[in-house]
């Protein structure tokens, strides 16, 4: 499952955007999971994260939030926080390094951002999965500001023909680029898009289109 | 299976851009929405996420291959193979405790159909066969194992072949002295298949934070996206080897 990775778009954009993923392994017995993903999710709520998410649950767009942090299996729980910035990471980081839960933490964003985050809270990269991109029938893909609000589903429930209705929509003055990014944000039921960012991709495209 | 109720049904087209496969259009004849089947790859979108406003899309179990679709499109219910929902497994992301990757090693990550071009569990079967000539280390959790008939030739049961997903997770691993040879077969795949797909590389990071793998991926011409999934190593028991 690879569903935070592969974003594309401008390296200054990129650099507004983060997921930190919280995990259990199902080869670790870990007593009281459950406290453990509720004092996760207090964490990850206190920083302002721009979405929120929960695979037992869904994300903070289409489900009541109250369940979202509150609701887990006994075992093999993921949840997520999104922050559009590195000094909102840093505090999660540093609040998660201190309650130390022994969940597997995994943070997705540009990756020298992260290790100096990493360097700053006293922690080390264990492991990284570095994305190499697209390749093969490149030319059946979507226009690439397309792809940059649609590759923020890696699980891909976000539709291109959503992305140019909810275009339409902000041109024709129905929707805000704010309301229009809740609206992209709610297929992506792991909660991993960044609404914020959308937002500002949203206005870009209108101005193109 | 996901099918629009004709009966309810009044034409309003608001569950067509929710499509991520463009699977649902608007018959010319009747006026009502409809989804074409074989584009369907049961992802669920329209289901949970459209407010149809007579409750018209109606998602129903329908035979295995079209269950074997949605474990593979739909990302929130847990795969049977491997208990966690998604496509692949735990992959890096619990390799702090699990030390599945370890020094020396790359592990890859093949996204077979992503984003949004899907594949045939056909064309899938034709990158394991591919890959089986570099000698990869297949992740055994790995979904697409568990349904493979024969791992040599990368055959799926006859009746999944030219079933279509949204995206098909490879996971394997080699020594990093073999990283330049699966390079070379992804390059002849990506010149020969009629999809697309993202490719992940995984390694452990040096305690200077340098990435051993980086280097070789550059002398190969490779350019390496800034952006990346890091295991910040807070999982216990840590597996530091």
């Amino acid at each position: 499952m690879t569903h935070t990775h592969h974003r594309v778009g401008p390296i200054e954009s990129l650099k507004k955007d983060f997921v930190v993923l919280v995990m259990a392994s199902r080869h670790i017995k870990y007593e009281d999971e459950v406290g453990r993903f509720r004092k996760t999710m207090e964490i990850l709520r206190k920083y302002n994260p721009v979405n929120l998410g929960n695979m037992v649950v869904g994300n903070k767009y289409w489900r009541d939030e109250e369940d979202i942090v509150s609701r887990f299996r006994e075992y093999g729980n993921i949840v997520h926080g999104v922050y559009a910035s590195a000094e909102q990471v840093k505090e999660v980081l540093k609040e998660l390094k201190d309650a130390n839960l022994g969940l597997s933490v995994v943070v997705t964003g540009v990756y020298e951002e992260v290790f100096k985050i990493l360097k700053e809270v006293g922690l080390r990269p264990h492991t990284i999965n570095l994305s190499l991109g697209v390749w093969g029938r490149t030319e059946k893909l979507p226009p690439k500001e397309v792809l940059e609000i649609t590759t923020m589903c890696g699980h891909c429930m976000v539709s291109p023909s959503l992305v140019m209705k909810m275009v339409s929509e902000i041109k024709k003055g129905r929707l805000s680029p704010a309301s229009a990014a809740i609206e992209l944000a709610r297929p992506c039921v792991c909660g991993v898009f960044n609404v914020k960012r959308a937002e500002e991709l949203l206005r870009k495209l209108v101005s193109k289109y | 299976m996901v099918f629009i109720d004709q009966s309810r049904c009044i034409g309003c087209g608001i569950c067509i851009p929710f499509c991520p496969r463009g699977a649902i259009k608007l018959s010319p004849e009747t006026k009502k929405a409809y989804i074409v089947v074989p584009e369907c790859v049961e992802c669920g979108t329209c289901v949970r996420v459209v407010q149809c406003p007579r409750d018209a899309i109606v998602g129903v179990v329908e035979g295995y291959a079209r269950e074997v679709r949605g474990h593979f499109s739909d990302p929130i219910t847990p795969h049977p193979s491997t208990g966690i929902p998604g496509r692949g497994t735990e992959e890096m992301k619990t390799n702090d405790v699990t030390g599945r990757f370890k020094r020396g090693e790359v592990g890859f990550a093949i996204d077979i159909g992503r984003p949004l071009v899907g594949v045939t569990f056909a064309e899938v079967g034709r990158f394991i066969k591919v890959l089986n000539e570099v000698g990869v280390v297949w992740e055994k959790a790995n979904p697409i194992l568990y349904l493979l008939k024969d791992l040599k030739e990368g055959k799926f049961p006859d009746e999944l072949m030219n079933e279509k997903i949204h995206s098909a997770v490879l996971e394997f691993k080699v020594p990093i002295s073999k990283v330049k040879d699966v390079i070379e077969k992804l390059k002849y795949l990506a010149e020969t298949t009629d999809t697309v797909f993202s490719v992940g590389v995984i390694s452990r990071v040096e305690p200077d934070f340098t990435i051993p793998v980086v280097n070789i991926l550059k002398e190969l011409g490779l350019e390496v996206s800034p952006w990346a999934k890091t295991n910040v190593g807070l999982g216990r028991p840590l597996v530091e080897g």
